[in-house]
């Protein structure tokens, strides 16, 4: 109560400093009225009485002023006197403020963008109800170390027929690749990519449809109606966000579905798909019952108390079973692979995520630390403005209050500006970002990362307004004063404080350079891999045959044959071929088991599988792959002629000890089944890299026309520019058939560029990051070896006046410079060698503790301290003694 | 020590001022001439002291003020004692009796 009477009463004396001002005056010169009278009728003249009243009052200004104290502001009108000269003394050192408010300014908005990105994709739940019980489930195997081994829907079934872990399983395909439909009759065909799923998916996740139903187990029937869920873009591109769209018939593929529902805005998932479609009632149904066919996954929900490892020993006792029960089909030796489904979604983006967020975090150290090392720098220098204030009567606590209050306002301006700056960098993030990272497009700076950054503001006002206002208030008055006189001796405590901050300075930027250092070697090695094609001047596409005209194999091979025909015949192009899976497509392909003839049964169950391709015979020129022996295939490769093929460099070196060794000799692909050829090896190709960047596999090659696979992407070699190939292209294909839909066009570059963007991401982040600490740990070197220049100006005039040389001047600053420099280098190698190990997984050609970029770090900030504290050398160098020594 | 010594001045000088208030209202300089008399002319307290106090002891809500018309025709400040005022210069009273009782006792003792 008495409180806030109070605080009322000095806000009132703040804020009305007028009002109360002029009732505070009458009253006392109603007093002094008084006092007259009283003592005119003691007897004196009115003149003297009036004297006498003014003498006996006091002197007014003084009885005022103990009015003031009680009738003002009081403390708030201190905090304010405190906030005027605070903004007074930042305006009168412009050079400090800024490089203070900037340096905040980096490290705050660097921090708010980034955490605002993480917030955004990582932090914020997915749309699912309990996501923490959700699971991904694939195998592995244990025999070819194959990390990924799908499942077949029989298989499916098994495990949520048997298993007691999970309130309910699902399958869906390990990809969105391959189930694409081409929807006719909105608008210019399009081709979409669907996810078929079991009708428990739904129910797995959890969602509801915004319109009307989600697929259920009465869609789960072999050939059951054609039904399809909508997504909310393709509802509102292709539909006009019309609600009446639910029951109608739709053409996917030349054949009716029945929308049954529109999922909402946020159900993504699996990314990139616009359709869910029952797996049952699409899938050919032998297909479906075959236990060797597999491309599915499981989606599951854990019973509540069931942990990852137990479902996931329950999931093994259930496969080892199967594996006993079906050894034909089900490999022994495989392993259950549970996945959260965050995990599964967000993938290596998580990771390179918070890499990022702690080097922001990283960075935010090193700016703080340099603010409070120029604010302890400054204090030091005022120590002498302090003590006099001290000694006229200004309260240690009071002093301090007043740094404390200086350097809120200081925080206050960094931190606007760091929030302001926020917001650029969050656009300029989301700009140029990989596509891929999922959400990206929902980023927007969130109230968390605000808070956040407001945090981070508070904290450093913590840090280095509070060191100074300890340190500033502790010393010694007398002490100061002399010491303002003299300055034999560095500053005490507080210079100790600034070194150690130095110190921590360069070690936090040391782990900063040598983290980015490593993701960019990591990134320039990615970018140098031979590829094993030469990427420049091939477009690629998607192409699917779909639709009844497309039924056999025949009509499939014989569209592509008049293709590649027609279009190989336009000017400018080179050649032309259809491909299953293009180089770079991501994880998705063929996975081929083979034997080698005269191979024993039991050792050819180990060949690790290869990454199958079926092609048109300029598939290698097209791609620029070089033939390392044989030939290519050609028109004589068709079907009832001699099964050949064609295989990588690492595949003959591997079974036949050479590329010549291997051409005339035979392999099989699926050696369980009886009914398959013995292939004959008439060339062997360079290896390439068609899964990933970070290695290759081996590869077979098989002509269409002798395999049934469909050719999944077109690619042609021209000398025209992009649009003009792909309008010949799209010419080509409409002349052959109108119906058929283009989609996924890039260039060879375009895709390898898209490969790249993650690690060049990353790098071009942490390496903006990593210099700018490096920039601030310069001028922190530099600001702390100046002052202390500035400082033993005095001492190092002696040393001269009493024979030292130049030389030995500078020797000596920059010896202290550099064992500071030294270090910090040391505590920051010590801790980037514990910390890099988290980054394993984005490097890629360099180890985590590589000897030579902590060398090549350790010898920049090295060079980076000397040129920071060759100046203050050069001027302590420079040191006139006669003036030093009457220096102050 | 000054500190306490200040405070010990101050909290009998509120003290004063609270029960020369208490047999009504008077402005500023009225409070000071009461006081002297009650005194008999022992206490005189400075204007310094004085209005500092009223501040102090208003802020505090044990008296409140407001403009009025004083013996002699002026415009004056009149301050009256409230309700928490009364209380308070009862137990500052209570205290102040028991410790001059106190005192007395000790300087009794030979």
């Amino acid at each position: 109560m008495y409180g806030l009477r109070l605080l009322r009463a000095r806000l009132r004396g703040l804020l009305r400093k007028k009002t109360v001002e002029r009732e505070m005056e009458e009253e006392l010169r109603f007093h002094v009225r008084m006092r007259a009278e009283e003592n005119a009728r003691h007897g004196m003249t009115p003149e003297e009485a009036e004297r006498a009243a003014l003498r006996s009052f006091g002197r007014w200004a003084r009885v005022k002023e103990a009015c003031r104290d009680v009738k003002g502001g009081g403390a708030l009108e201190t905090l304010w006197q405190d906030l005027k000269f605070g903004a007074r003394t930042l305006r009168k050192h412009t050079g400090f403020t800024a490089v203070a408010v900037l340096t905040l300014a980096l490290g705050i908005g660097a921090n708010t963008a980034i955490f605002s990105v993480i917030q955004s994709v990582l932090l914020r739940p997915l749309p699912f109800p309990e996501q923490e019980r959700l699971v991904v489930a694939w195998k592995k195997d244990m025999t070819s170390g194959n990390p990924l081994v799908e499942l077949s829907f029989p298989e499916v079934r098994d495990w949520q027929a048997r298993s007691q872990s999970f309130t309910s399983l699902a399958a869906m395909p390990t990809t969105v690749y391959g189930y694409g439909y081409v929807l006719t009759g909105r608008g210019e065909p399009v081709q979409l990519e669907s996810a078929k799923v079991t009708g428990r998916f739904f129910s797995v996740l959890g969602a509801r449809a915004a319109l009307g139903r989600v697929l259920d187990e009465s869609d789960d029937r072999v050939n059951g109606a054609g039904v399809v869920v909508l997504s909310d873009r393709l509802w509102r591109e292709r539909f006009e966000a019309d609600p009446g769209v639910v029951g109608r018939t739709i053409t996917l593929n030349q054949t009716g579905f029945t929308v049954v529902g529109v999922m909402p805005a946020g159900f993504t998932f699996p990314q990139g798909v616009d359709l869910w479609v029952p797996l049952q009632a699409t899938m050919n149904p032998r297909g479906l019952e075959n236990r060797g066919a597999v491309y599915l996954q499981a989606v599951g929900r854990l019973k509540p108390g069931v942990t990852l490892a137990q479902a996931e020993a329950e999931l093994n006792t259930i496969i080892a079973g199967l594996a006993e029960q079906f050894p034909e089909t089900q490999a022994a030796g495989q392993r259950v692979v549970l996945t959260p489904l965050t995990d599964y979604v967000f993938g290596d983006a998580k990771l390179a995520l918070w890499a990022l967020f702690a080097a922001t975090a990283l960075l935010l150290l090193v700016a703080a630390a340099n603010v409070a090392n120029l604010s302890l720098a400054r204090a030091t220098s005022r120590r002498r403005e302090l003590a006099v204030r001290v000694a006229l009567g200004a309260s240690r606590g009071r002093v301090a209050l007043q740094l404390f209050v200086e350097s809120l306002l200081l925080a206050a301006c960094g931190g606007a500006a760091g929030v302001m700056l926020a917001y650029w960098l969050v656009d300029l993030l989301v700009a140029i970002a990989p596509g891929d990272i999922p959400r990206l497009e929902d980023v927007r700076l969130s109230g968390a990362a605000l808070l956040a950054s407001l945090v981070c503001t508070l904290a450093s006002v913590l840090i280095f307004g509070l060191l100074p206002a300890v340190s500033a208030s502790r010393f010694n008055l007398s002490e100061a004063l002399t010491e303002a006189g003299g300055k034999l001796t560095g500053a005490g405590a507080g210079s100790k404080l600034r070194r150690a901050l130095v110190v921590s300075e360069i070690a936090l930027t040391v782990i900063l350079l040598v983290g980015a250092m490593l993701v960019l070697r990591s990134f320039i090695n990615l970018s140098r891999v031979p590829l094993g094609f030469d990427p420049r001047g091939v477009l690629t596409m998607q192409l699917r045959l779909t639709g009844a005209k497309y039924g056999t194999v025949e009509a499939r091979r014989e569209f592509f044959r008049q293709l590649v025909e027609r279009v190989e015949a336009q000017p400018g192009v080179v050649a032309a071929s259809g491909v299953l899976t293009r180089p770079l497509e991501g994880v998705v392909g063929w996975d081929q088991d083979f034997a080698i003839e005269g191979q024993p049964q039991s050792e050819a169950r180990n060949n690790p599988n290869a990454n199958y391709e079926t092609i048109n015979p300029h598939y290698f020129r097209t791609f620029g792959i070089p033939l390392k022996a044989g030939r290519e295939f050609d028109m004589q490769d068709k079907q009832g002629g001699v099964p050949v093929v064609i295989v990588s460099e690492t595949l003959a070196a591997r079974f036949f000890g050479s590329a010549d060794r291997a051409v005339g000799k035979r392999l099989k692909f699926d050696p369980s089944n009886q009914d398959e050829p013995w292939r004959l090896i008439v060339g062997v190709a360079g290896d390439v890299r068609y899964r990933e960047l970070q290695g290759t596999r081996l590869d077979v090659y098989a002509p269409h026309a002798q395999s049934t696979p469909n050719l999944n992407h077109f690619a042609v070699r021209t000398t025209l520019d992009k649009a003009g190939a792909l309008a010949l292209v799209r010419r080509e294909v409409s002349a052959l058939d109108p119906q058929l839909a283009v989609s996924g066009v890039a260039t060879m570059d375009e895709i390898l560029a898209l490969r790249l963007s993650r690690p060049r991401f990353s790098a071009a982040l942490l390496n903006w990051l990593a210099v700018t600490a490096t920039l601030l740990a310069a001028v922190g070197i530099f600001g702390v070896m100046a002052f202390a220049v500035a400082q033993r100006t005095r001492e190092l005039g002696l040393r001269v006046a009493l024979g030292a040389q130049p030389a030995d001047v500078m020797k000596l600053v920059l010896g202290q410079g550099m064992k500071m420099a030294g270090l910090g280098l040391l505590i920051g190698v010590v801790g980037a060698v514990s910390l890099t190990r988290w980054l394993t997984s984005l490097l890629y050609g360099v180890s985590a503790t590589d000897p030579l970029t902590l060398a090549f770090v350790a010898l920049l900030l090295t060079l980076v301290a000397l040129l920071a504290c060759y100046l203050p050398a050069r001027r302590a160098a420079k040191v006139d003694p006669l003036i030093a020594l009457r220096y102050e | 020590m000054l500190k306490q010594d200040a405070n010990l001045l101050q909290g009998t000088l509120d003290m004063l001022i609270l029960k020369a208030l208490s047999l009504g209202p008077l402005h500023g300089f009225g409070v000071g001439q009461r006081i002297m008399q009650m005194s008999e002319d022992a206490l005189r307290v400075e204007e310094g002291s004085l209005y500092p106090a009223l501040y102090r002891i208003e802020q505090r809500g044990w008296i409140t003020s407001e403009w009025g018309v004083s013996d002699n025709n002026q415009r004056a400040k009149f301050y009256r004692l409230t309700r928490a005022g009364r209380r308070q210069l009862q137990i500052e009273g209570e205290s102040w009796e028991r410790l001059a009782a106190a005192v007395f006792k000790v300087m009794q003792t030979t």
